[in-house]
């Protein structure tokens, strides 16, 4: 009984001639979310229930296939098809050409994720999961072969290694009787 | 406590006992309140004359004053909700319904 | 003779920055006049420009002096100064001319390229304001000065990439590269953050003072990261062949010859801070043979004739980026040099050709070219064999030498065979555009209407192509190399090069020979969709990182978040833990007058006996 009270005054305050006031109200009530009509109905069990949730969404039965009821709030929503705008044919009279859509055509519950300039779900010649490997074969081969790369480094000597002593003619097991050819690596 | 502070503050109770405790008729509501009234009447004549204050003696005469305008507001309810309701017997009185 | 040398010098700079700014300003004064044309304004002023700074070039012959001039005071606090300051040293007295020049001829074939366009001065005011964003960055000696010349000519290039933004294609193109150069960004904002924050400075000589040590590593990734997002290096690398979207002049001018190497720039400036830092080193060694030989790969397959010169140009970048990671910056730079006229020529040819093929792109619908347009035909391949590295070319100068120092190097055996590989996989891929641009019969539509009588667009390319003969030599001749460059090497490194390009040259020849034989008619294999389809990089990146950003959006920020628990711990629960409450106390509230005076009567009755009792 106060809240009828408090619902006329307020009421009577939206309807008086102060705009601020009244829209003030008119975005707190859009604040809380959508309105009871624009939500999704109850989820259909009964094929007739189907039928009408189906003609309510502008879809043929067939097509029709709403949400899983695990309490996600999705009610009778359909479920359609992840596919993106990129991806539906360019070259049929669309309503809205820019953006690939008809009027009254239902909208996909994550609608906003597959505009045109968002994920992009139109088929590759390449299967996806191919794809993925061969790309991340790619560049998982090249950081390897670069660790490998690292670990052996290219080195080309430009002469042969030199050592003292008669570039190790003892200890290669030179004759120690024989006086060996003299080696000179260089020059004063 | 004299004999006249006991009359009037034993009618003050009794008229207020007797318009909470008696409920059927309006009329009667309104009698208990004219004799509460008279009573607090009663009461501010004896402050003012035990006091010897001259200057109090004027307000028994006020407070008579708008008695009389309670009075009068109360038969004008009395009689609209005669005409309403045909009786003054009330179920309950209630402030947001009649 | 100090002073006289900064004096010349920073009032040459000016001069050019406000020479390339007049016809901008010129066409805000007289933009209502139908018949003003910026374009003879620009042209006058870049050749002014480039002469001017040739007299510098001269000047800093003369007296090579490393030297930085500030000229005023930006902001002064307490803890933190900066100054307006700019530097003359080998690379900007030596790239100026460069890009002013290349400007210059790109400008001039511009005006017959885009003389249909109705917004052609608005055109020619871009290409002014990213010359002098790049003047900026060019000669900057403070890292905001620099920061401001490399974000304007991101903007630049956004905006010219975009430029015919009826296309949806021209803008998910201008959006990315965006959107790369954005991440790049990032890592020169980070990089700047830490020297400010870590050395209180701005001024990149005084960061060279920094101590060489580990922490210094962290601002050096955040440096290389801007470098990959502006040179299009791997990872960020996709934005540059999409940016073939925009106008020929367009890509000619900054996806080729001048934007895209600020990055490399930007490493060769900063260094002397990684000279004696290993790891750094070697990271951008591996990032620069992997972006080439990367690219190289791609552009094998590719049919878009501005694509393949762009996977050439990243190619290119990556060789750069690998003469960084070998510590000789100074051959990274020559290479900058000398790509710039080859690549800006050969640009301008395939604009030509696409021109007078009204805008046909596909070199499978080419060919014959030569017959058609012989000045326009030997252009590109003169640019072509520049590319390949033919001896004495422009191109061989820096190339080779890049391959020589790195095979004379002790470095990561890998990084050289991709290196190799890519140099072999460039003469493939010019062989191919040769082979379907110019060679063979026309596969073009019937009505011809190609000419070369317009001297503007001939001219550019003439000087362009002699500009790709000569320069190499001539700038090797200029530069001295601080750093000492390789000498000895046995034969077959020093001729490595050149043996890979021409087996590459020569398997390639003998492909295309075949290729019109139809010896066995096969649907493309799999390393052909591989490279066709640029790795399936841009493919998976492009869809997959959305995917899980958005879906993540959508589950967790949205619906979980948003429309779930801030419904139930905001509204929905002051409305249900009031609810109650204001029942309970509405429920009571009946406006019943009888019972609350029998209560009244009752609290009073109780109160008074109370008050008796505790008075008496």
């Amino acid at each position: 009984m106060a809240g009828v009270g408090f619902r006329r005054w307020a009421q009577a305050l939206s309807k008086g001639r102060r705009p601020g006031v009244s829209a003030l109200l008119a975005g707190c009530r859009a604040a809380s979310g959508i309105s009871k009509d624009t939500l999704p109905g109850p989820y259909p069990r009964t094929p007739e229930e189907r039928a009408a949730a189906a003609k309510k969404y502008n879809l043929r039965v067939e097509d029709y296939e709403p949400y899983p009821d695990d309490g996600e709030g999705c009610g009778d929503y359909p479920k359609l098809p992840d596919i993106s705008q990129q991806e539906r044919d360019p070259w049929y009279q669309w309503d809205h050409p820019d953006l690939r859509r008809n009027w009254g055509e239902p909208m996909h519950w994550d609608f906003d994720m597959f505009i045109r300039n968002r994920v992009d779900t139109s088929p590759s010649p390449v299967p996806w999961s191919s794809m993925c490997k061969q790309l991340f074969g790619f560049i998982g081969f090249m950081l390897f072969m670069f660790y490998v790369g690292e670990k052996f480094k290219f080195y080309l000597p430009v002469a042969p290694k030199q050592y003292p002593y008669n570039n190790l003619y003892l200890e290669k097991g030179g004759d120690p009787e024989k006086q060996p050819e003299e080696v000179k690596n260089f020059e004063i | 406590m004299t004999p006249v502070h006991f009359a009037f503050s034993s009618a003050f109770m009794l008229s207020l006992s007797g318009l909470a405790f008696y409920r059927t008729h309006l009329l009667s509501a309104f009698l208990c309140l004219e004799g509460m009234m008279l009573s607090l009447f009663i009461a501010i004549s004896l402050w003012a004359l035990q006091l010897d204050t001259t200057g109090f003696l004027t307000s028994p005469v006020l407070l008579l004053a708008f008695s009389a305008c309670e009075a009068s507001a109360g038969l004008a309810l009395l009689v609209a909700t005669a005409r309403t309701h045909g009786t003054d017997r009330l179920q309950n009185l209630n402030l947001f319904q009649c | 003779m100090k002073l006289f040398y900064a004096c010349s010098a920073s009032t040459c700079v000016v001069l050019i920055l406000l020479l390339l700014l007049y016809p901008v300003i010129l066409s805000f004064i007289r933009s209502k006049s139908p018949k003003f044309e910026i374009y003879y304004h620009s042209v006058i002023a870049l050749g002014l420009s480039f002469y001017i700074s040739m007299m510098l070039l001269l000047l800093s012959l003369i007296l090579p002096i490393n030297m930085t001039v500030t000229i005023l005071p930006w902001t002064n606090t307490d803890v933190f100064d900066m100054d307006i300051s700019l530097q003359f040293d080998l690379y900007s007295v030596m790239f100026m001319p460069v890009a002013l020049y290349v400007t210059w001829q790109i400008l001039e074939f511009a005006y017959t390229y885009m003389h249909a366009d109705p917004q052609i001065n608005r055109f020619f005011k871009y290409l002014l304001i990213f010359m002098t964003a790049m003047i900026i960055f060019v000669t900057a000696n403070n890292l905001l000065q620099l920061f401001i010349g490399w974000e304007i000519m991101g903007i630049m290039s956004f905006l010219l990439i975009g430029w015919w933004h009826g296309r949806a294609d021209a803008n998910i193109a201008a959006l990315q590269a965006m959107i790369y150069n954005r991440v790049g960004d990032i890592g020169l904002i980070y990089a700047m953050a830490w020297f400010a924050i870590i050395h209180n400075s701005w001024d990149i000589q005084h960061i060279f003072q920094l101590p060489q040590n580990e922490k210094i590593n962290l601002p050096l990734i955040a440096l290389i990261i801007a470098a990959t997002g502006k040179s299009a290096q791997f990872s960020l690398h996709p934005w540059l062949p999409s940016a073939m979207e925009g106008p020929t002049p367009v890509s000619a001018l900054l996806h080729s010859s001048t934007m895209v190497v600020a990055g490399i720039f930007l490493l060769v400036r900063m260094n002397p801070l990684m000279e004696f830092n290993p790891t750094i080193l070697t990271i951008c060694l591996c990032l620069g043979a992997l972006t080439t030989f990367f690219s190289a790969l791609c552009a094998l397959t590719q049919n878009d004739i501005k694509k393949i010169v762009a996977f050439s140009t990243s190619s290119q970048l990556g060789l750069m980026m690998v003469a960084i990671g070998l510590n000789q910056p100074d051959l990274a730079f020559l290479h900058i040099c000398t790509h710039a006229f080859f690549k800006a020529l050969l640009f301008l040819c395939s604009g030509s050709f696409i021109h007078s093929l009204n805008g046909e792109q596909d070199i499978r619908k080419m060919g014959g070219m030569l017959y058609l347009m012989p000045i326009t035909s030997s252009c590109f391949t003169l640019s072509i064999l520049s590319l390949m590295g033919v001896p004495f070319m422009t191109g061989f100068f820096s190339k080779d030498t890049i391959l020589e120092a790195m095979s004379a190097s002790y470095v990561n055996i890998w990084a050289i065979t991709l290196t190799l590989m890519a140099t072999s996989f460039t003469a493939v891929y010019s062989l191919r555009l040769i082979f379907f641009v110019l060679m063979g019969r026309p596969r073009t539509k019937p009505v011809s209407t190609m000419n070369e009588h317009d001297p503007y667009a001939i001219k550019p390319l003439v000087r362009l192509a002699v500009a790709s003969i000569i320069t190499g030599c001539l700038l090797v001749h200029y530069m001295v190399p601080p750093k000492m460059p390789v000498i000895t090497m046995p034969p077959i490194l020093k001729l490595a090069a050149l043996i890979v390009s021409l087996i590459g040259f020569v398997i390639a020849l003998g492909l295309a020979f075949m290729a019109n034989k139809q010896l066995k008619p096969k649907p493309p294999s799999g390393p052909h969709h591989f490279s066709n389809m640029l790795g399936f990089f841009p493919t998976i990146i492009h869809r997959f990182i959305p995917k899980i950003i958005l879906t993540m959006a959508q589950k967790i920020a949205s619906k979980m978040i948003d429309q779930t628990w801030l419904k139930k711990t905001g509204p929905k629960a002051a409305s249900n833990i009031n609810k109650p409450l204001a029942t309970t106390t509405s429920n009571v509230q009946r406006g019943m007058i009888k019972p609350y005076i029998t209560l009244f009567l009752l609290t009073l009755t109780i109160a008074g006996i109370l008050v008796y009792f505790t008075i008496f």
